[in-house]
C-alpha cells in the first residue's frame, strides 16, 4: 500500500559523496556492497571497490551514474521492504533510472545497460570537445538569456531549478566566461560542476538515433507507482511513454522547479529523497510549498510514518 | 523608506544567523561567535546565505533583488558570522539602495 502525500525523489549524479545518514539505515551497507557486487560482474568495472571516503570514483562519469543508481536502487529497495511505498516518484537528471527501477519499470540490471548505452552514445557524439556545466543562482531567467546571447547563444539553459536558479550546458569555455559575466551582474552563487557532458542539451540531440534503437529493445514495464516526467510534468503510464522519456532525458531541457511545483499540486507533502546525498533537500529550502525533506533515516524515525 | 535599525533588531538578526547556522551545521550554537568562518569553521556555503536572505526578506518584508545583494557581496565578500550579520543589518536598512552606498 502507498503512503498518500509521500513522494520518492532521486538526484542526479554526485558531486561529491558524503558517508552519510542512509548509511545508517539498517541493512543499507550490506544491500550497497551485494548491489556493487552484481553490477561489477554485469558492466564489467570494479565498483565494488566503491568508497565514499577516499572518493575513488568520484571523477569517472560513468561509474559515478553507476554508483548513484546503486545507491538509489538500495534506499529504495530498503524502504518498500519496511513498508514504506510512495504515491508518487521523479527522477532528478539522471536520477531517472533509479526512479524507474523504483516506481517497477525497469529492473536493476536494465538501469545499468541503459546508463552505459546512453553514456557511449553521448561520448560518441562528444568526442574531442570540451563540455561541462554550470549552475547560476541569484539572476533571474532574462537575465540568464541575455548572458547566453551576450557569450555564446549555443550554451543552453538545461534545467531550472527554480525562478532564480539554473543550470546551463554548453562548450567550457563559454560557460567559464558566463560564470564571469554572472558574478559581475550580481549572481550569488556560481558554480562549474566536474561533468563533461552537456546533459539535457541539445549538443546531445545526436544520441536520439542509437539510444533510442537501444532503449526500444530492453524490457520495460508499466510503471506501477505513478512517475512525473521531469521534462513536461506529465505522468508516465506505459513503457512506450518511459521509453520516449528514457531517450529525450539525454538532450531536452528539464524543469525541476514545475515537477516540484506538480508534485506539491498532487497532494505531496512529504519528500524522499533515495540517496546519500541531500542535494535536492537543498534546492527544495527555496521552492514554495508546505513540504517536507527527509532522508531515509529520517524518514524511518519519523513520527509520519509510524510503521518503521 | 529606510528602516530603522535598533538594539532589538540588531539581537534578532544576530539570533536568526546564529540559530539558523546551528540549525544547518549541526553544532552547538555556543560554539558559534562572530569570528567563526562560515566555509572553514562550519562548512557553510553560498546557498545558506541565500537562504539567510529569503529568511529576512520574509521575516523584515524587504524589497531588494537578489542581484543587488549579489552585486554588493561581490565587492565586499563575506567570511565570518560577524560580517555576515553586519550585511544582512545593511540589506534590511538599504533594501534595494544598497549599491547607493557604493557612491
Amino acid at each position: 500500500m502507498s503512503a498518500p502525500g509521500v513522494a520518492f525523489v532521486f538526484p542526479a549524479f554526485a558531486s561529491d559523496y558524503k558517508e552519510d545518514q542512509p548509511h545508517l539505515i539498517q541493512g543499507y551497507t550490506e544491500l550497497l556492497r551485494d548491489l556493487l557486487r552484481k553490477a561489477s560482474d554485469q558492466v564489467n568495472a570494479p565498483l565494488y571497490r566503491f568508497d565514499p571516503l577516499t572518493k575513488n570514483f568520484l571523477d569517472h562519469e560513468l561509474f559515478n551514474q553507476y554508483i548513484s543508481f546503486i545507491q538509489g536502487c538500495t534506499c529504495s529497495i530498503l524502504l518498500r521492504e519496511n513498508r514504506l511505498n510512495p504515491g508518487m516518484v521523479a527522477g532528478y537528471s539522471m536520477g531517472i533510472y533509479a526512479s524507474l527501477f523504483d516506481s517497477g519499470s525497469i529492473t536493476l540490471e536494465t538501469g545499468l545497460e541503459l546508463i552505459r548505452n546512453a553514456y557511449c552514445e553521448i561520448e560518441t557524439i562528444t568526442k574531442d570537445q570540451n563540455f561541462s556545466m554550470i549552475s547560476v543562482i541569484g539572476l533571474c531567467s532574462d537575465d540568464i538569456h541575455q548572458l547566453i546571447d551576450h557569450v555564446d547563444p549555443d550554451t543552453e539553459i538545461s534545467n531550472r531549478n527554480g525562478p532564480f536558479s539554473f543550470v546551463l550546458s554548453g562548450h567550457v569555455s563559454s560557460l567559464e566566461d558566463i560564470i564571469a559575466k554572472a558574478k559581475e551582474e550580481g549572481a550569488i552563487h556560481t558554480h562549474l560542476f566536474t561533468v563533461h557532458q552537456p546533459y539535457h542539451s541539445g549538443f546531445l540531440k545526436g544520441t536520439e538515433p542509437g539510444f533510442s534503437s537501444f532503449v526500444n529493445k530492453v524490457h520495460v514495464l508499466k510503471p506501477l507507482t505513478p512517475i512525473i516526467s521531469v521534462i513536461d510534468q506529465k505522468e508516465l503510464t506505459s513503457p512506450e511513454q518511459v521509453r520516449r522519456e528514457l531517450v529525450r532525458n539525454l538532450f531536452q531541457p528539464l524543469d525541476w522547479y514545475q515537477t516540484h511545483l506538480k508534485l506539491t499540486a498532487l497532494g505531496n507533502t512529504v519528500f524522499i529523497e533515495c540517496s546519500p546525498l541531500n542535494t535536492l533537500s537543498k534546492i527544495a529550502r527555496f521552492l514554495p510549498g508546505n513540504v517536507k525533506y527527509y532522508s531515509p533515516l529520517n524518514a524511518m524515525n519519523s513520527p509520519l510514518f509510524p510503521d518503521f | 523608506m529606510m528602516a530603522r535599525i535598533d538594539e532589538n533588531i540588531r539581537n534578532e538578526v544576530k539570533n536568526v544567523v546564529y540559530n539558523f547556522f546551528a540549525d544547518e551545521c549541526e553544532v552547538d550554537k555556543a560554539s558559534i561567535n562572530d569570528q567563526t568562518n562560515i566555509i572553514k569553521d562550519l562548512d557553510g556555503d553560498s546557498l545558506m546565505f541565500l537562504e539567510l536572505i529569503e529568511i529576512f526578506k520574509k521575516k523584515y518584508d524587504l524589497d531588494i533583488e537578489l542581484k543587488t545583494i549579489g552585486k554588493y557581496a561581490v565587492k565586499h565578500p563575506v567570511s565570518t558570522i560577524g560580517q555576515l550579520i553586519e550585511m544582512q543589518m545593511l540589506i534590511i536598512e538599504h533594501e534595494n539602495r544598497l549599491l547607493d552606498l557604493e557612491k
